[in-house]
């Protein structure tokens, strides 16, 4: 038998409040023109897991060190990892 | 909604069970009763760890034994039961969820978020807000109030966390922005970069490592060179500062010296303020004195008059002769007058108790004592006994005349005897026998009617008797009824003179008794006057005195300063230093600091330079690092910078935003449920909560403010207890509130007033269930009637312990 459907106020649920923030964001965002090639095409790239990571990553903050410069240093981290480098094919080195 | 705790082997517990209700349950017991370990259970059961007690091992009561919590609640018309345990080493195990008895969660995550989900309360929430435990009224009163009540909500709400995350999401953006800035400047220079890779070529050839080691040496000694000389030019600079504030203490002391010494002879001027405090003290001393007799005079002046209005002016002795003369002849008049009126009183007492008498008595006794009446009645007697013996005569004749008529009729003819005579018993003829029966029937009648005349004359004669008696007493009463009245009369009259020469001597006495009181009052007056000149005189002198005084501390004080500034001025100036060296050495020293500070600027320009040198070397060490790179390559790292530093922008935006709606929406919403419950319980007419800075709460009463600090003990107290009821409200919406000695600090009537308001917050739906731990007995009897809340006496009764 499951527990019914919660009804914990947002008000409180700081990582809720950080959900609705940043889809509010990414949809202003988007609706903005962007003339910088590079932004135009890592907004279209933006997905729903790249938010949900972002909303994980937040509620990871949350309960992290309360040490700002750790924490920018995980948080730097965190993002490389969402937002790696791809290697240099073979044309490219060539091209190198 | 609560309604069932029972526990095994928990804290203060073998074994119990305790029923809750709706509204306002108090748990009343002395110390180690087990109160606190009930609200613990509670909080144990629905945020799966209690507060205070995080080492598994101090929440048993026997070791290696099983820890049983079972929490029963009511919610939108459902039965559930929550359970947590802890193993016999003690491990946790055993959390299960049940909704109307069947299982719908196990395992302690579990059990905590379907709670969570259920109750619409975070967990760390619950044990932050809605459960203020044993111990937080002290950690609140010792904190600063203002820092405290801010760092509560803060910490309720994860405020800081969250404002360390937005500082960070905030760096992280920044510097992602700068490595695009830079990414930049590389993809500029990628076209130059041959160019400048030959020129680093030719410039620190292969051994950049070695380059780089020199450089940093070379940077590593400037600092300290520069180290070196920035504190030796801090050194110039104090030492100059030194001398700069001794050449100005100096000129102060100088200034102030001068400034004294301009004062007159001190010596003298306190030779004759000592004279004249002398001779003020003994001239102060004597008017004491003679306010001393002052005093004592009109305080017996007081006496006396106030004794003299509590006299009766009857009481009083005129102190004329002839008045006193005449006072005593009136007074002798006057007892005169009252045994006349002693006399005549008992006089009249007399002719009453004889006026009594005389009416008790029968008036046929008054006929003995009066001569005419005495003959009269013996007439009478006389009489009466003729006519009582004449009524017997009268009697026996009749008798007589009966029997003979009996004879005659018994002797009549054909009646058995011979008729004869009655008297000779001769032969009687008939008609002499019916002459002798008519004969004996008149004189019968005769007599009957003699007889009766004789009765009627003996009852005139006793009435003319009672009748004679009746009026002698009648007139007796009238003599004495007139006696009575003469003396009466006489009475009046003597009470009426006795009347007038009272009135004559009182009025003279209530005049004297007007004279002495006004001579008293004179007095009294004129002895106060007397007081009020002394006391102004004793002031002005006093007044004198201490201006003397104060002039002759001032004159001391002077002396001394300029004694300290001396020693001053010495200390300030040792050995050969003179004021006049003192500048030629500030000269010197501030020279020194210059030629620091050119030599401070030297190094620095090195440095830079060094630095210089090594971010050259470091851009070339880059784009070394980089050589063999293509175009497309950078475009892809362009690409997944872009990438991130939007994430960046992304997740600091929405970071910040996150941290004003907490701010702005909850930190509000709590401030508002603060100042309501607040404006309630102080009955504060204006109640507002101002925010400034990052949220610090300041409490307004009309228009004034007052910081938290400015607060009693007692009230912060109370503020602390009514912050959880209010945020209770505002993040648990008034389900449930647990408060473990919310009454400490607080004095009787603010114990009963809060019990008062938590009842009527209860009452009002406001707050569903509150549940309160308290040793206050007396507190609670006092504010709660019977009923109206639910109390629970601790410790419990052996059965409900041991179930």
């Amino acid at each position: 038998m499951p527990v019914p459907p919660g009804d914990v106020p947002p008000i409180v649920q700081p990582v809720a409040v950080f959900r609705a923030a940043l889809a509010e964001l990414v949809g202003r965002e988007r609706s903005a023109r962007s003339r910088r090639p590079e932004r135009l095409a890592a907004l279209q790239a933006l997905s729903d897991t790249d938010q949900a990571a972002l909303v994980e990553r937040f509620e990871a903050a949350l309960s992290g060190p309360a040490d700002a410069a750790t924490l920018t240093g995980q948080l730097h981290a965190a993002l490389r990892a969402l937002c790696p480098e791809t290697a240099l094919d073979d044309e490219e080195a060539n091209d190198a | 909604m609560l309604k069932r705790v029972v526990v095994r082997n928990w804290r203060a517990f073998d074994a119990a069970e305790v029923a809750l209700r709706p509204g306002l349950n108090v748990l009343l017991g002395p110390n180690g009763a087990g109160k606190t370990s009930l609200l613990e259970a509670v909080a144990f059961a629905l945020a799966g760890e209690p507060s205070m007690l995080p080492d598994a091992r101090l929440l048993a009561r026997e070791e290696d034994t099983a820890v049983d919590v079972a929490v029963a609640f009511g919610l939108d018309g459902e039965d559930w039961e929550v359970r947590r345990g802890l193993s016999a080493a003690h491990r946790r195990g055993g959390d299960l969820l049940r909704r109307g008895g069947a299982s719908c969660a196990e395992g302690s995550a579990e059990v905590t978020e379907a709670l969570e989900r259920l109750l619409g309360v975070p967990r760390d929430l619950f044990l932050r807000v809605l459960y203020m435990p044993e111990g937080d009224v002290y950690r609140f009163l010792a904190s600063p109030p203002l820092a405290a009540i801010d760092a509560h909500l803060r910490r309720v709400l994860g405020l800081e966390q969250l404002a360390v995350v937005d500082q960070a999401a905030a760096r992280v953006k920044r510097e992602v922005g700068h490595e695009r800035a830079n990414l930049t400047s590389l993809a500029e220079q990628v076209a130059e970069r041959e160019q400048l890779l030959a020129a680093g070529r030719e410039r620190w050839g292969g051994d950049l490592a070695g380059h780089r080691a020199a450089l940093e040496a070379e940077r590593q000694r400037l600092a300290g060179e520069r180290k070196a000389v920035a504190a030796e030019r801090q050194r110039r600079d104090d030492q100059a500062h030194r001398v700069e504030r001794t050449l100005a203490e100096l000129a102060a002391l100088d200034q102030e010296r001068a400034a004294l010494g301009a004062a007159p002879d001190a010596a003298d001027e306190l030779a004759a303020l000592r004279t004249r405090c002398a001779q003020l003290s003994a001239s102060i001393r004597q008017l004491d004195a003679a306010l001393g007799q002052a005093t004592a005079e009109r305080k017996a002046a007081t006496e006396a008059r106030k004794a003299l209005a509590a006299r009766k002016p009857s009481e009083l002795v005129p102190d004329d002769r002839a008045q006193r003369r005449r006072w005593a002849e009136t007074a002798e008049a006057i007892r005169q007058l009252d045994q006349a009126i002693a006399e005549v009183v008992a006089q009249r007492k007399a002719v009453a108790e004889a006026r009594a008498a005389l009416a008790a008595r029968p008036p046929a006794e008054l006929v003995a004592d009066d001569p005419a009446l005495r003959e009269q009645r013996a007439q009478a007697e006389a009489a009466i006994r003729a006519l009582d013996d004449r009524s017997a005569a009268i009697g026996a004749e009749r008798q007589a005349l009966a029997e003979s008529t009996q004879f005659l009729l018994a002797h009549a003819p054909g009646a058995g005897a011979e008729p004869v005579c009655p008297v000779c018993r001769q032969p009687l003829p008939e008609d002499l026998r019916q002459r002798l029966l008519a004969e004996n029937d008149a004189r019968d009648q005769a007599l009957a009617a003699e007889l009766a005349a004789a009765g009627e004359r003996r009852q005139a004669l006793v009435a003319e008797l009672a009748a004679a008696a009746a009026a002698l007493q009648a007139r007796l009463l009238g003599d004495s009824d007139a006696r009575d009245a003469a003396l009466v009369e006489r009475l009046a009259r003597l009470r009426q003179q006795r009347a007038g020469l009272a009135a004559d001597i009182e009025a003279e006495a209530a005049a004297l008794h007007q004279r002495l009181l006004a001579e008293g009052t004179a007095r009294e007056k004129e002895l106060a006057e007397r007081q009020i000149a002394l006391s102004t005189q004793r002031e002005s002198q006093v007044a004198e005195l201490e201006a003397a005084e104060r002039r002759e501390g001032a004159l001391r004080t002077c002396q001394q300063r300029l004694d300290a500034l001396a020693a001053r001025r010495a200390a300030l100036l040792p050995g050969d230093t003179t004021p006049e060296t003192l500048p030629a050495e500030l000269a010197r020293l501030q020279a020194e600091r210059a030629a620091a500070v050119e030599q401070e600027a030297a190094l620095a320009q090195a440095d830079d330079a060094a630095r210089a040198d090594l971010a050259a070397l470091q851009g070339y060490q880059q784009l070394a690092a980089m050589e063999g790179r293509s175009p497309a390559a950078l475009a892809r790292a362009r690409q997944a910078l872009a990438r991130r530093e939007l994430l960046a922008e992304l997740f600091a935006a929405a970071t910040a935003t996150t941290l004003e709606r907490l701010r702005g929406g909850a930190l509000a919403g709590a401030y508002d449920e603060v100042r309501r419950a607040w404006a309630e319980f102080s009955q504060w007419e204006e109640v507002r909560l101002a925010l400034h800075g990052k949220g610090q709460l300041a409490v307004r009463r009309g228009a004034r403010q007052l910081e938290l600090a400015q607060l009693s003990g007692g009230e912060r107290a109370a503020f602390l207890a009514l912050l959880h009821a209010g945020l209770g409200r505002q993040f648990g919406r008034g389900e449930l509130l647990l408060l473990d000695e919310p009454l400490e600090h607080l004095d009787a009537t603010n114990g009963r007033r809060l019990l008062q308001h938590l009842l009527r917050a209860c009452t009002a739906g406001a707050l569903r269930q509150v549940v309160i731990a308290t040793v206050e007995a007396d507190v609670v009897r006092g504010a709660l009637r019977p009923g109206e809340a639910h109390v629970i006496e601790l410790p419990l009764a052996p059965l409900a312990a041991a179930r």
